[in-house]
């Protein structure tokens, strides 16, 4: 055994001086064969000729000779490598093409897939068992009728309020031990501009240890940290630990603070531990205190807005729908205990699920949604590059048709040719995936950053996920792109003959050819969705928010939490330091900060309306005198106010057109009254009408009532007076681009209001562009899939209208000699790419008509993704292009040398 | 490429046998094993090139001979193959299983006798 090895071993490294040797041996053989014929008599020559005869094929001997050197597989395979590879030096541009291609194909898929895998596949790192960890879901209907009966489809929700939880988790917990933590938040460390935003998530005491994580250094949240009298502790990730710290040790010890709270880190958690939920989480808190010093006592309470998701680890033996129901029996007769009873659906149920939110009951958020489009795009995009190396591979095997009808003729068999296509296809293949792995390491974290830029993600830039799929993907477009050039060679085997350089040219056309046809069409699907994302885009960029939103910015005075009200006389000095700035053209003040937050009070009476006909609002804000017009909100009807709108004068308010609209339709506004205080009978009159504003959201159902007050007139009603007390936001209209007034605000803002953190300054531009973000990705990702896309079916689609010209020079130059006219072959030529084109064109658009119910939920204010213009205007870029693409091989046809092709004739 | 099927008529195996039982008598060359056994065979069994040279390099990869190259009597180098001793054994396996092999075909030949 170990002989045989050797020997194989040593012919492998030695197989030029065996192949020597070889020769050798056959010579003398010959040589002696003719000797042997010379001593029977026979003349030198005719013997050595003899001889030579009934030796028969040497290269077939040598050839099979060498198989026995046991060798002979890895050989060959070599032999086909290294004539794959000398095939793509021969063809440089050919092999950048499918090399480039490919490479954008899967590297774009393989981050793709990693992090979908994450979101759907994979459970979070770090748990133990995680199977045995189920999320929980409360599945209630939201809406009441008049006589509380509740109506409407039931929502699943992984969230519950306190008492629903403690039901869960009471020591007889029907369910096994059942955590809970809260979504993360963004809360400064500390105080001022220089405090760093961490994202906080909070957690019950027995969370982390349900979980099952292990900390690296220190010790996890327990169940002793729940005590509200304990001493505030922190549990750090691994990727929030090497940002601030040289060691592990160090940060045992260190202390943040968050909300004038400061809290002790105990303990480092594992690199790569997210929690429950792919989003990053740079500190984990123990719940009960830290909501107790944010929110007081009332927290617990039902109605009190907060939230927790509930995990529960099952016992082993019971089954989830047993689990269900019991913790459906405890949720139902908690709601029941609580005085708040009434307005919760009584017939809420709850149910157990996976770990993972994204396979739980609810609906796909439009972040999910849109990276699973995504991912969808990236794959069609690796599925034309698959069919784009397919086509040209064909193309080449046709050109080389000859060369494959040599191998025949040697003996080589259909699957031999077979076997060399795949390889070279392979070869290929490889090659691309391993620029593939570069692709993906640079785009792989850019393409997570913008669809999910919540996500946290892997620590390498690359990981056996994506590496693994690189390598699957390789193979699997490696393989599948060989099929149809092999089964055409194998085909073109029985037809053509050494001869044969020309004719039988029709065979494997319609393997091209329709794989060019599929090629466009993939394209078309990609182009319809570009522009149908762009329509999207374009209708939500120019949504009317109301404010004139270029160039103006916000500064918050009320983010952080304070101990009495705001300091007058500080804002004095802000908006008068504000306005001697050179970039900034005038400064107003308002209780609400726009497009950011809503704040109502209790509502105005109307004579003749018992309650208002808003489902929201109506909202308020109390301005001074100069708001609207720096705000840039139009004033439609009557005044804004001024500057003789004092506490002494007739009080006086604004109404915005959702409020006026719903409370005097038809009517105008102008002049009527609004009483506030119960039964007061003080009239103050509304002077004014102004466009709604969009504070939140981006249609018009999400135009609330907002009325506007005079912040002069504030004092005479305490409700108002502690609004303006406790409230207020500087704006600031700037002249041309904000950037340049930002830095000079922030620095006035450190002066006079050192404790506010940077978030606070915002240009209303900033805060507008993530609302649009889906079609701003959208487009920019389907454009970007598109245009590659369209590149590659010009190639294609060039290449085989080129080849087929190639083929057919003969034909075209026969016609001319015939007296055909240049322009006619011309428009032959281009009619052929055309109706490719065409075919395309037509299978794409029924494609992306079939396509359209992915992205539909994506779209902007319900609209179609059957939208006919972007249709069209797709089709429109695909045919031009392949027009284009065919008028060179075009021109070459039309030049067809006549003589030639009489002289080959 | 595929495999190439038995060029001669030979029994498949056969050549490997006939080819180290020529060897018994000593080193010889690739021509001069050929000539043997088309002498000892009185012409029956002519080895065609096509198949002795892919046999004996096969046999060689085995273990079962070896290969020198030494000067022939007509002054040229030629490739000596030289029964090894694990031939020697195979040798006996192969003979016995050809045995086996004949009285079996002979029986079937003859099956009254």
């Amino acid at each position: 055994m170990l002989r045989q090895a050797l020997h194989r071993f040593r012919c492998l490294w030695d197989r030029r001086r065996k192949d020597a040797e070889l020769d050798e041996e056959i010579r003398f053989h010959l040589a002696a064969e003719a000797e042997e014929r010379i001593d029977a008599s026979l003349a030198p020559e005719r013997a050595r000729a003899e001889a030579q005869r009934d030796f028969g094929n040497v290269l077939l001997t040598r050839e099979l000779t060498r198989e026995a050197w046991g060798w002979a597989p890895a050989e060959r395979l070599l032999r086909d490598i290294a004539s794959a590879f000398r095939m793509m030096r021969r063809n440089a541009g050919y092999t950048c093409a499918v090399v480039l291609t490919l490479a954008l194909g899967i590297g774009l898929n393989a981050p793709m897939y990693e992090m979908l895998s994450r979101l759907f596949l994979q459970p979070p790192p770090h748990i133990e068992d995680p199977d045995a960890v189920h999320r929980v879901w409360l599945s209630e209907r939201d809406d009441s009728d008049d006589r509380g009966v509740f109506t409407g489809p039931a929502s699943a929700w992984d969230r519950m309020q306190w008492l629903e939880f403690s039901a869960l988790s009471a020591d007889s917990a029907p369910t096994g031990a059942v955590a809970g933590y809260t979504a993360r938040r963004f809360m400064p460390n500390g105080r001022g501009q220089t405090a760093e935003n961490l994202s906080v998530s909070w957690v019950t005491g027995a969370f982390l240890d349900l979980l099952g994580v292990e900390p690296t250094i220190g010790r996890l949240i327990g169940p002793e940290d729940d005590d509200p009298a304990a001493a505030p502790v922190a549990v750090v990730s691994d990727g929030y630990r090497r940002e601030r710290f040289a060691s592990p040790q160090e940060a045992l010890g260190a202390t943040l603070e968050f909300d004038d709270v400061t809290y002790v880190v105990v303990g480092v958690l594992p690199p790569g531990f997210s929690g429950p939920d792919p989003g990053g989480v740079d500190v984990w808190l123990p719940l009960k205190p830290a909501v107790t010093a944010l929110r007081g006592d009332r927290w617990r309470n039902f109605g009190s807005g907060f939230y927790l998701t509930p995990l529960a680890r099952l016992p082993r033996g019971l089954t989830l729908d047993a689990a269900g129901a019991a913790a459906t029996a405890a949720v139902r007769a908690a709601r029941a205990d609580s005085p708040f009873g009434d307005s919760l659906d009584p017939e809420a149920t709850v149910v157990l699920g996976s770990i993972l939110r994204t396979r739980g009951p609810s609906s796909p958020s439009g972040e999910i949604r849109l990276a699973l489009v995504v991912g969808g795009v990236t794959l069609l995009v690796l599925l034309i590059a698959a069919v784009n190396m397919s086509n040209l591979l064909l193309v080449r095997v046709a050109a080389r048709r000859r060369e494959l009808a040599v191998r025949y003729a040697l003996g080589a068999g259909r699957w031999g040719v077979g076997r060399l296509l795949a390889i070279e296809s392979l070869v290929l293949a490889t090659v691309s995936g391993a620029v593939a792995l570069a692709v993906a390491g640079v785009a792989g974290r850019t393409l997570r950053l913008t669809l999910l830029p919540g996500h946290q993600g892997t620590v390498d830039a690359l990981n056996f996920t994506a590496v693994g799929f690189t390598g699957l993907a390789v193979l699997a477009v490696g393989l599948g792109a060989a099929i149809a050039p092999a089964v055409y060679a194998a085909r073109s085997r029985q037809i053509e003959r050494l001869d044969s350089s020309r004719g039988a040219s029709a065979l494997g056309t319609p393997v091209r050819t329709g794989l060019i046809v599929v090629q466009v069409a993939l394209s078309l699907v990609l182009l319809c969705g570009t522009a149908v994302f762009y329509r999207s885009f374009e209708a939500a960029r120019q949504v009317d928010v109301g404010y004139a939103k270029e160039n103006l910015i916000t500064v918050d005075l009320a983010g952080f939490r304070r101990t009495g009200p705001l300091d007058e006389a500080a804002i004095d000095a802000l908006e008068s330091r504000l306005q001697s700035l050179p970039d900034v053209l005038d400064v107003a003040q308002g209780t609400n900060s726009p497009m950011w937050g809503q704040a109502a009070m209790p509502p105005p009476r109307v004579e003749g309306l018992d309650r208002l006909p808003f489902n929201e609002g109506p909202y308020v804000s109390l301005t001074t005198s100069n708001f609207f017009r720096v705000a840039g909100l139009a004033i439609l009807e009557g005044r804004g106010f001024t500057e003789w709108d004092r506490a002494e004068t007739q009080k006086v308010a604004v109404v915005d057109t959702t409020f006026a609209d719903g409370i005097w339709p038809g009517r105008s506004a102008v002049g009527q009254c609004l009483f506030f205080g119960q039964a007061s009978t003080d009239c103050t009159t509304v002077v004014g009408v102004v466009e709604s504003a969009l504070d939140r959201g981006l249609l018009d159902a999400d135009r609330a009532a907002v009325y506007y007050l005079p912040i002069s007139q504030a004092s005479s009603n305490p409700i108002q007076a502690g609004f303006v007390k406790n409230m207020r936001t500087v704006v600031v209209r700037t002249r041309g681009n904000t950037a340049r007034a930002v830095q000079p605000t922030l620095l006035a803002l450190a002066d006079l209001f050192p404790d506010l953190p940077r978030d606070n300054v915002r240009s209303l531009q900033t805060v507008f562009a993530p609302r649009i973000r889906t079609w701003t990705i959208g487009t920019g990702l389907f454009g970007a899939s598109a245009a590659l896309a369209v590149l590659l079916a010009a190639i294609g689609l060039y290449a085989v209208i080129a080849f087929g010209v190639r083929q057919r020079e003969l034909e075209f130059g026969i016609r001319r000699a015939l007296g055909a006219r240049a322009s006619r072959l011309l428009r032959m030529v281009l009619t052929r790419g055309f109706s490719l084109a065409a075919a395309g064109v037509v299978a794409g658009t029924l494609a992306a008509l079939w396509a359209g119910r992915f992205i539909e939920p994506l779209l902007f204010d319900d609209r179609t993704p059957r939208d006919p213009l972007a249709f069209a205007v797709a089709a429109l870029v695909l045919l031009t292009i392949a027009v284009a693409a065919s008028l060179l091989p075009a021109r070459r046809a039309s030049r067809a040398d006549p003589r030639q092709a009489l002289e080959a004739e | 490429m595929t495999p190439a099927s038995p060029r001669n008529q030979l029994l498949y195996g056969t050549l490997d046998l006939l080819i180290l039982r020529t060897l018994v008598y000593g080193p010889a060359h690739g021509h001069a094993i050929a000539g043997h056994i088309q002498r000892v065979s009185e012409d029956a069994l002519r080895i065609e090139t096509g198949s002795l040279y892919p046999a004996l390099h096969r046999l060689e990869a085995r273990g079962w001979i070896a290969a020198k190259w030494k000067t022939s009597d007509k002054g040229k180098r030629a490739r000596y193959y030289r029964l090894t001793r694990t031939g020697r054994r195979q040798l006996v396996v192969e003979q016995s299983r050809w045995q086996q092999l004949s009285v079996a075909v002979t029986r079937v030949l003859r099956p009254a006798d």
